[in-house]
């Protein structure tokens, strides 16, 4: 029996449109979330999710179909995400040359503060500082932590997307949780030092 | 509380906070902005690079350093003096004894 992304896998791959159409319906959330819990921007997640659909639809005789159609899904917007933040760290260590040359399309890099739409509105301020702290972390540790708490994938999950053991996952999130910890602390010692 | 015990709690507070969090969703009219964006591709590195070259800010002075180089080139590389090349004549001349036009010069070289 095909079940439902095997489906959509097979109608991608001869070229039915309203194939590509079912997949970006049903994965436009997962892939948007997940770009947004690692970039930490709206635009930029939006930008990157319109690239992730481009590749799904251009390379998608490449997808063998060894894993699941979400598992791809999220390889391809994690890769595509964590390219996008050193494309933004390179262009803000050029961001001088640019200013010479008169370009100034992009003069903030990253944003002050992110707000999490999903997060209900008492947490806010919360979410906002963690997220803040997420951004220390080690790229491994982030996408683990993020693919957990965002997209409520079990460790297991996490193992298949990241290409890994599980028990590599249950360090990763281990060490996640704790330096999340440690850069938190200093934040609020800091801040209540500070009064 | 102490202060260290209020910390730990916000941390706990912090890290708890991404509990239960609701997907975020993308824009409206994503399948329209992908299928442009398939449509009319993203340029390629050649084209970014044409486009960059192109521009009036880095087009202008480029264009005006080839002409400055140009006319120092013309500049530096002028003929060489044509009183130096009487010079080298005169040389050449005394050295095969050109001038001496008659076997009476040669003999009788006291003026």
């Amino acid at each position: 029996m095909v079940n439902q992304s095997e489906e959509l896998v097979i109608k991608l791959q001869q070229g039915d449109q309203s194939g590509f159409t079912a997949v970006v319906e049903l994965y436009k959330d997962m892939v948007y979330n997940t770009a947004v819990g690692i970039v930490q921007n709206a635009d930029d997640a939006d930008d990157i999710t319109q690239e992730v659909f481009v590749q799904v639809y251009l390379s998608i005789n490449t997808f063998k179909g060894e894993s699941k159609l979400s598992t791809w899904l999220y390889r391809i917007t994690i890769s595509k995400a964590l390219d996008h933040e050193k494309k933004k760290k390179r262009k803000k260590r050029f961001g001088f040359v640019q200013s010479i040359f008169g370009n100034q399309e992009n003069e903030s890099v990253y944003p002050v503060e992110f707000n999490h739409p999903g997060v209900q509105l008492e947490k806010k301020e919360k979410a906002s500082e963690l997220f803040k702290a997420l951004k220390q972390l080690p790229d491994k540790q982030r996408i683990a932590f993020t693919l957990h708490k965002l997209e409520g994938q079990s460790h297991q999950e996490i193992a298949e997307i990241m290409n890994t053991s599980l028990y590599a996952v249950e360090s990763l999130m281990g060490r996640a949780k704790n330096n999340l910890r440690k850069v938190l602390h200093n934040y609020y010692n800091e801040k209540f030092s500070d009064k | 509380m102490n202060k260290n015990d209020h910390i730990n709690q916000l941390v706990d507070d912090a890290i708890n906070s991404a509990d239960n969090i609701k997907r975020a969703e993308p824009k409206p009219y994503l399948l329209t902005r992908i299928r442009a964006r398939l449509d009319h591709p993203k340029e390629t590195l050649w084209e970014k690079t044409g486009w960059f070259v192109g521009r009036p800010v880095f087009a202008i002075p480029i264009l005006a350093i080839l002409i400055v180089t140009n006319f120092m080139v013309i500049a530096f590389n002028r003929p060489a003096p044509v009183a130096t090349v009487t010079e080298q004549l005169a040389q050449g001349s005394d050295e095969f004894s050109l001038s001496v036009s008659s076997i009476y010069d040669i003999e009788n070289t006291e003026p």
